[in-house]
């Protein structure tokens, strides 16, 4: 049953930058979104053929009035595209509000405390919007269960890639875009049992034994994309996407400062994006991680039209070439998969 | 255009020197002074430093830095005719080839050493993402530490002041330290009082332009105030302004007002390579652009005893900065003074902050009675540019006005 269903109130958002901790004090449900894979044109008719695949998607979501049971929806500036969608929603969805978080793109001090009173803004909004009261203690609380469900998440990932857990990529994307579209207890629970069924797979010694993949990109929410890989025999092991292994590297937001100055501090320096760093930072930090899990291959899949991603992409690949990594880039459009993404798959595998 | 720009810049001085001192038209001024910035990239009494496009040149005028915004470039290679062999070699290198091409082609550039090595490059987080993402790599090719500038969006409130206040004084120290320049406050005061002049004189200029007919061609103010941006804070930028004022009020006093049928808005900014467009809409239809959304002082004087608050609050409230309602008021404000019949926007390709918001402006302006058309045209690559497609749509669309 979905929150819809259930009559749980709930607030959409979509960018990892969002200090959902917010929402969830506000008594929201917060729900990460996701969007259409299949296009009605709708959504090209509002912005243009180039704007990015999975904003269109969700504009497609919206404008078919699938959103209409959120109360409320928070964008940030994480990106042009997403700057200009809440610019549309506000025509498309009127009765559901939206608010602009700008995020900062320095994570230095004087970032964050200008983040701080972003999030000041971001409260207030919520308390208007929602009808309550945030108090430091509510805060804390949905900060105490975040803190929890990322550090079980991380824990998944380390267990997955160490192989003390038997848990195809596929089935961890699933587990990750559940626990962003369910309140943090429940998507504790959720997690937990799935991570004791993994272990209980892993004891059967009959886990895959294909080449190890490493998934990077950025909107990529598609568990069929690394399901096609693990069909031809590989294992995706580890990843570094928004919806993935970015969700879950916030570390706990300091208790003993107030808390917006403490998720202001904490957001801004989780896992970066290419929006908060440059090529030389996110490309250094991914062979750090390809060192540390030492998969075969990494994979990279990248919407089309991310300028974040996209403009930086030819230094990326150079440094992952320098450090000897067998990468694979793919441009994608949101949709799932195609024959000629099959055989680039399957070619790119044959290398490795 | 081959690698050597310096002597580009040279001989384009040299031979508009010589016709400014015969007679100086503004266009023609215009054109020189923007040379002369071109040459600062290879003086040596000058700071050298690459931008972000609305970056604040007061304070590089205030600290000897000739800066140049890296579209300029691509704006220029497009101008010469010479982008589209830059856009190939940034595409070879595996740029992506559906981003902004006025940065493929200051990517290209770099990679073929046009423009030598800046000391500084200074980017901004608006109005787009590729724009500090160019800067950045161009950061990366060249070895040059750059400077950010982390813009807040509206409304303007105390604490994003003082944040970006900050952040200039950050700047300053790294252009000192960079350069060896020094920020003197008696300079920058000078320099905001020039700014503040020549605002004044270019208000005065966009008000003649709301005459009916407008003293103006639709190229007279091409491009204008993003390049007139580069001047500002420095004596040239007084004269500039001062000429283009003269030679519109010369025009109005001799009655020889070019006549027009059509009145329109551009948007954004102006296809860069030579085409017929402009042309055949005069001729064809007797229509003028009277103004550029760009063209638009839209900030208050700066305090002279204050002078980076000023500049911040510009920064803050520019119209392609934040969420899209102050661009749209604005557009509407101008369609409205400048009594516009439609409006052009060229949809640049690869730009996605236009591209987002085209729907969302052709609706506001059409609720202010004014149709807005979309050409798809990428303003700086020439090689997907069928002109006669393009002036078929717009045919449909002056015969609707
Ligand atoms: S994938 Fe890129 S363009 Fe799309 S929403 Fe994310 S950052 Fe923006
Ligand atoms: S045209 Fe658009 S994408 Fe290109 S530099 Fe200008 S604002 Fe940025």
């Amino acid at each position: 049953m979905t929150l819809e269903q259930e009559g749980i109130a709930s607030a959409g958002w979509f960018c990892g930058y969002t200090p959902i901790e917010i929402l969830d004090a506000a008594g929201m449900a917060p729900v990460r979104i996701t969007g259409e894979r299949a296009s009605s044109g709708v959504a090209d008719s509002l912005m243009h053929t180039n704007i990015c695949p999975y904003v269109k998607a969700c504009l497609e979501s919206a404008a078919g009035g699938k959103l209409d049971f959120l109360k409320g929806a928070v964008f940030t500036n994480g990106c042009d595209a997403q700057r200009r969608f809440y610019d549309i929603w506000r025509s498309v969805v009127p009765d559901v509000p939206a608010f602009l978080l700008a995020v900062p793109r320095r994570g230095d001090d004087a970032g964050a405390l200008a983040f701080a009173a972003r999030l000041a803004e971001f409260k207030d909004w919520a308390e208007e919007t929602f009808e309550t009261q945030i108090t430091d203690d509510k805060l804390r609380e949905s900060i105490r269960a975040y803190a929890k469900l990322r550090k079980a998440l991380a824990g998944m990932d380390d267990a997955r890639e160490s192989g003390e857990i038997d848990m195809p990529g596929s089935r961890a994307m699933e587990i990750y875009l559940e626990a962003q579209k369910t309140p943090p207890g429940a998507a504790l629970d959720m997690l937990e049992k799935e991570i004791a069924a993994a272990k209980a797979r892993a004891a059967t010694g009959n886990a895959a034994k294909g080449p190890r993949l490493l998934l990077a990109g950025n909107m990529t929410d598609d568990p069929e994309l690394a399901r096609m890989f693990e069909s031809y025999g590989a294992t995706v092991v580890s990843d570094a996407l928004c919806a993935g292994s970015r969700f879950s590297s916030t570390a706990p937001p300091d208790p003993d400062i107030p808390p917006l100055k403490a998720l202001a501090r904490a957001y801004l320096r989780k896992s970066p994006c290419p929006r908060m760093v440059d090529a030389d930072d996110y490309a250094s930090r991914l062979v750090r991680k390809i060192e540390a899990t030492k998969p075969d291959g990494v994979v990279f899949h990248i919407l089309k039209f991310c300028d974040a991603h996209l403009y930086d992409m030819p230094f990326i690949r150079d440094a992952l070439r320098s450090a000897g990594v067998r990468t694979l880039i793919i441009e994608g459009d949101y949709t799932s998969g195609s024959g000629q993404l099959a055989t680039r798959a399957q070619a790119f595998l044959e290398t490795i | 255009m081959d690698t050597n720009l310096k002597a580009y810049f040279d001989g384009l001085v040299g031979s508009l020197g010589k016709k400014v001192a015969e007679q100086k038209t503004a266009r023609r001024l215009l054109a020189y002074e923007t040379g002369r910035i071109g040459q600062k990239l290879f003086d040596d009494n000058y700071a050298h430093a690459w931008t972000g496009v609305f970056v604040p040149f007061e304070i590089f005028r205030a600290m000897d830095v000739g800066a140049v915004f890296i579209e300029f470039v691509g704006a220029m290679l497009a101008g010469t005719g010479s982008s589209a062999s830059f856009l190939a070699d940034a595409e070879g290198f595996g740029y992506t080839g559906d981003g902004c091409a006025y940065h493929r082609a200051m990517i290209g550039a770099a990679r073929k050493e046009l423009l030598g090595k800046p000391q500084l490059l200074i980017g901004a987080t608006t109005p787009c993402d590729g724009g500090l993402k160019t800067i950045l790599n161009v950061a990366r090719m060249t070895g040059v530490e750059p400077f950010t500038l982390d813009i807040p969006y509206p409304p303007v409130t105390k604490d994003k002041i003082d944040w970006l206040v900050g952040q200039y004084g950050e700047m300053t120290r790294y252009i000192e330290r960079l350069t060896g320049k020094k920020y003197a406050p008696e300079r920058m005061r000078e320099s905001a009082r020039l700014s503040n002049k020549a605002s004044a004189i270019v208000k005065e200029l966009y008000e003649l332009c709301k005459l009916r007919p407008a003293p103006i061609t639709s190229d007279t103010l091409r491009n204008f105030q993003i390049v007139f941006a580069l001047l500002m804070g420095g004596e040239e930028g007084v004269d500039v302004a001062e000429t283009f004022l003269a030679d519109t009020r010369a025009i109005l006093d001799s009655g020889a007002v070019p006549p027009e049928k059509h009145r329109l808005l551009w948007v954004q900014n102006r296809i860069q390579f030579k085409n017929n467009i402009i042309t055949w809409l005069e001729e064809k239809y007797g229509a003028k652009i009277v103004v550029d959304e760009l063209n638009h002082i839209y900030w208050d004087d700066l305090d002279e005893d204050n002078p980076l608050e000023g500049l911040a609050i510009r920064q803050i409230t520019h119209p392609l900065n934040g969420p899209l309602e102050h661009r749209l008021a604005i557009l509407d404000k101008l369609a409205r003074e400048y009594s516009v019949d439609g409006a052009i926007n060229p949809s640049h390709w690869g730009c996605r902050q236009n591209c987002g918001a085209r729907q969302a402006m052709k609706d506001s302006l059409r609720a202010s009675g004014v149709p807005m058309i979309n050409l798809d045209v990428d303003c700086v690559d020439p090689r997907n540019y069928f002109e006669g497609q393009i002036l078929t749509r717009l045919q449909g669309f002056m015969e609707m006005l």
